[in-house]
């Protein structure tokens, strides 16, 4: 099922006056799509999702399911299925009663809805637990129930709430190839809430970044980490690197002139020459080779630069660099495993920007 | 992307019929529960307050006048006052301390403590002062042990009478009475501080006794005032207990005395707008005193409470002290029990002989078992409103988030603050021979009217507790449901009653426990036999003159009483454990 939202405001009315939580949002989710919205607390991505369940009522513009729409129809009647933050599982009633309510409250007979219930609990690898009480699960178990409960709605989209937040780190990691496993054998059409952008960027098929109630980029976890459109979507998405510069070439031999020396970049997108543009490299993209070392390649510039502090994260060592006229510009590069030879404060170093990962944003 | 322009206007009308049908219901029940507390609570109190300015069919101060000029009435004032702010101040004193160590140590058998310092909420202080009198009087069983152990000498010289003029015997039977519902505010005002704010307090260098004045204390004192408040009114307006002891000089006896006497004039309503009024005041003024709450007050515990283990020696001293405060709250309970169950009693320290008479003649005499009968069906009726009305306010309030919704819970609460003596006074204006509604009045059929005041003064406490279970429940868990497709009506039904069924039945079964002992209401309303509740009957017999077995008629009547009371008072405990306070909040 597509759904299809057209200029969708909420404004939320308190004491402190009128506060938009969602401005003016048009959007298409296709349908068997697994499409996640990201941002920050407060940018308005669980008020959209809220108004797509039908909890929320919009104050302005209209929901389509397919063709049909839905702006009007209470929660009730709005057949989309929710997994919760917390997962409101209900405590008073026993793990198969949970999963059974969809059907229940669709007419389903008991029996029928038992059977069923059960084949969603052995789809999310819950069976042997019906009889239990939610408060006997631990949080990953609870977190599989809600899923099932929320399948087992037959519903026509899911909708899930950060529903990962409440798991500790490892489950979480665990669980997001689970989840993405789930939600895409179901076929259905699935909106997902976070404010986790590696949840997002490994489980997504595509992406709208949030901030300030509107959407900033919608696009694949690849176009949105490669090909940012502002420095928020950059930021957000991961550590970068940002320089300032002007468009000096197009083409297949495209150059920024920065501060810190000539760019070349692949991708000038519609920019005309001389434009003022932001250069944005992550970490990860820069080689950091030995200020001695030799070798080097055509498409990539190479600068010069000094350690000014190195730091151990486990897969990876983030050296921070100084470059630029008296080493005012600050950038991060990330290494893999490190380097062979240990680098110290002080040392200088070569580093290495190769054309196809430099995105140009404009300033 | 596609546009839907088109369907989407065409749809507007249906789209605005739909919209005024889901936001319109709750307006529409909110509507009728004010129409309810409207009529049934703001007409009498307007009733009887403007029956006070009325003289010869005119508008006029004169009663007023009279009134604030009469030196013995305006005696009379100062004399409650004076009687709700000491009992107010013993009460405090008697509980404070005790919730303090409620809450911050544990030692053995403080569970069956704690539910034990309940127990003198089970009675109605009058019906313990009938035993106080046996306790305290002249020729008493306090002086008779002093003789024994060769105190004072009866022979030489008359016996000190320790209730003296019934001043001292009033607020200290109201204290001993009221004290557990400042102990259970306190309680739930001390357990909903968060840890973090004591224990950073003592992590920036204040001691125990400073934290105590500087964070707790600031920060339990709504609680501490909604206790108060209830304990001020109660005692600012009650009519049993001084008129058994005997102290007369008090506006609400007063007051009574009019009420049920042969001719009601406006004086009468003249004293009730100025007893009114100065509780009105009182309150307003304890609320922005003390009232107010902190902003982020509301918010969850960061951490649970850690309690201390008491020592052996500590231990001993808390049990001591709950202890000697339970024991001295309880008198009043043994002396109605040894009185229901004596045989002869008299210049004995205990009674000789025991016998079952006067407990068999409670359920086997008309009188007594009719009123008991009464009281079982007034308490369930109004029980069963209070429930429905209670649980739909409480609803529309935290839930429905309905337009107006602070303004609804302050007219549900609004009972708290009106003396029973005072809406009673109402309902007696309301029916006054000559109206319409006479034949519903004390004097002809007050059935619909006594069901009806029970429900209305009870109607905080249900709307308190239900409030408080909806509020402690995550509303996803409803969302859930909606969700899946379930109605407002079966969401309610199959999540959110279950879920917070134990604050519903412990609002039930309190609510249906302050019916069934109904004081001042029952006093004034039910003025025909026929027609008494459990109390108006203990009050007639305990006042009695006729027969030499009334009083432990009237006691044997009161251990039904102590029984029912305290069955239902456990059961209401051992539901909401420490929430319990939560009930008693104004």
């Amino acid at each position: 099922m597509q759904i299809t939202l057209e200029d969708i405001t909420k404004v939320y009315e308190g004491s402190g006056g009128k506060t938009p939580a969602v401005s003016d949002i048009s959007l298409r989710i296709d349908s068997g799509e697994f499409f996640f919205l990201l941002g920050p607390s407060g940018c308005g991505k669980t008020t959209l999702l809220r108004m797509i369940s039908g909890l929320l009522e919009p104050t302005a513009g209209s929901i389509y399911f397919d063709d049909r729409e839905v702006s009007d129809l209470p929660v009730e009647k709005r057949n989309t299925a929710m997994v919760f933050q917390g997962y409101a599982l209900w405590p008073h009633m026993t793990v198969l009663d949970n999963v059974a309510f969809g059907p229940k409250m669709q007419g389903v007979g008991r029996k029928q809805r038992h059977q069923y219930a059960d084949e969603q609990l052995t789809t999310v690898q819950m069976n042997g637990f019906s009889r239990r009480k939610p408060n006997q699960l631990s949080g990953g178990q609870q977190q599989r129930v809600a899923l099932a409960r929320a399948l087992a709605a037959k519903a026509d989209c899911l909708l899930l709430d950060e529903p990962l937040s409440s798991l500790d780190a490892r489950l979480r990691l665990h669980m997001r190839g689970e989840l993405r496993r789930l939600v895409k054998s179901s076929g259905m059409t699935a909106v997902y809430v976070t404010h986790d952008q590696k949840e997002a960027l490994s489980m997504a098929d595509r992406i709208a970044v949030m901030d300030a109630g509107q959407i900033v980029q919608v696009g694949t976890p690849e176009q949105l980490y490669n090909q940012p459109d502002t420095r928020f979507v950059a930021d957000f998405l991961g550590e970068a690197n940002f320089i300032d510069g002007r468009l000096v070439e197009t083409g297949p031999s495209a150059k920024v002139e920065t501060p810190v020396g000539t760019l070349p970049v692949s991708d000038t997108k519609t920019m005309a020459t001389g434009t003022a543009v932001t250069c944005c490299i992550r970490p990860e993209h820069i080689t950091l080779t030995p200020d001695r070392d030799e070798k080097q390649s055509d498409d990539s510039a190479s600068l010069p630069a000094t350690i000014v502090s190195s730091m151990y994260l486990g897969e990876i060592r983030q050296y921070t660099c100084s470059l630029g006229e008296e080493d005012r510009i600050i950038w991060k590069i990330s290494v893999l495993g490190g380097l062979s030879k240990k680098m110290n404060a002080g040392d200088r170093v070569i580093l290495r920007i190769p054309a196809d990962n430099t995105a140009l944003l404009e300033s | 992307m596609r546009s839907h322009t088109t369907i989407a206007s065409g749809d507007s009308g249906k789209k605005r019929r739909l919209a005024f049908r889901r936001a319109h219901i709750p307006v529409l029940l909110a509507g009728l529960l004010v129409a309810f507390m409207v009529a049934f609570l703001i007409v009498p109190i307007m009733r009887s307050v403007s029956s006070g300015f009325f003289a010869d069919g005119q508008l006029s101060g004169y009663w007023f006048v009279r009134v604030i000029t009469n030196p013995i009435l305006m005696g009379e004032l100062g004399n409650a006052f004076l009687v709700a702010v000491l009992t107010t101040a013993v009460s405090l004193l008697l509980s404070l301390p005790l919730a303090v160590i409620r809450t911050k140590y544990s030692f053995p058998g403080i569970n069956i403590l704690s539910i034990l310092v309940l127990v003198p909420l089970i009675l109605p202080p009058f019906v313990g002062a009938i035993a106080m009198k046996r306790l305290l009087g002249q020729f008493g069983i306090l002086n008779l042990i002093l003789e024994r152990i060769g105190w004072i000498d009866m022979t030489q010289s008359l016996p000190p009478d320790w209730l003296g003029s019934g001043f001292a015997g009033v607020v200290l039977l109201q204290s001993l009475h009221l004290f557990p519902i400042l102990y259970l505010n306190i309680t739930a005002a001390l357990a909903n501080v968060d840890p973090a704010y004591h224990q950073a307090a003592r992590n920036l260098g204040a001691s125990s006794i400073k934290t105590f004045f500087k964070i707790t204390f600031p920060l339990i004192r709504p609680g501490l005032f909604a206790g108060g408040t209830i304990v001020f009114i109660w005692s600012f307006t009650d009519i049993g207990t001084p008129m058994i002891i005997g102290y007369d000089h008090l506006t609400a006896v007063t007051i009574f005395k009019e009420l049920v006497g042969a001719e009601i004039n406006p004086r009468t309503f003249s004293l009730v707008f100025i007893l009114l009024s100065s509780s009105v005041t009182l309150y307003l003024m304890g609320k922005f005193l003390f009232g107010r709450g902190f902003a982020g007050d509301s918010s969850k515990a960061t951490m649970v409470a850690e309690t201390h283990r008491l020592g052996v020696v500590s231990t001993l001293g808390a049990w001591f002290l709950f202890g000697g405060v339970i024991f001295v709250a309880v008198l009043p309970h043994i002396g109605v029990l040894l009185l229901g169950v004596a045989d002869s009693w008299i210049n004995t320290i205990l009674p000789e002989s025991f016998t079952l008479r006067h407990l068999r003649f409670v359920i086997t005499s008309p009188d007594t078992m009719g009123s008991i009968i009464n009281s079982l069906k007034y308490a369930g009726i109004s029980t069963g409103i209070d429930i429905v009305l209670g649980s739909l306010a409480a609803w529309l309030i935290v839930r429905a988030k309905v337009f107006g919704g602070a303004a609804l819970d302050g007219l549900c609460m609004l009972p708290l603050a009106v003396p029973g003596l005072i809406l009673a006074a109402g309902y007696v204006a309301m029916t006054a021979p000559g109206t319409a509604l006479e034949a519903i009045g004390p004097t002809q059929n007050p059935f619909i009217i006594l069901v009806i005041a029970y429900s209305v003064r009870r109607l905080p406490f249900v709307v308190r507790g239900v409030s408080a279970g909806l509020q402690q429940l995550p509303e996803a868990l409803e969302e859930a449901a909606r969700n899946l497709g379930a109605s407002t009506l079966t969401t309610g039904l199959r999540i959110t009653v279950p879920l917070i069924a134990a604050n519903i039945i412990a609002a039930a079964v309190l609510t249906f426990a302050f019916h069934m002992l109904e004081v001042s209401d029952s006093l004034i309303l039910a003025q025909t036999a026929d027609y008494y509740p459990i109390t108006k009957q203990i009050f007639r017999l305990a006042t009695s003159t006729g027969s030499p077995e009334a009083t432990s008629q009237a006691a044997a009547m009161g251990i039904y009483g102590i029984l029912l009371l305290g069955t239902t008072m456990g059961v209401a405990s051992l539901l909401l454990g420490k929430r319990l306070g939560m009930v008693f909040r104004a």
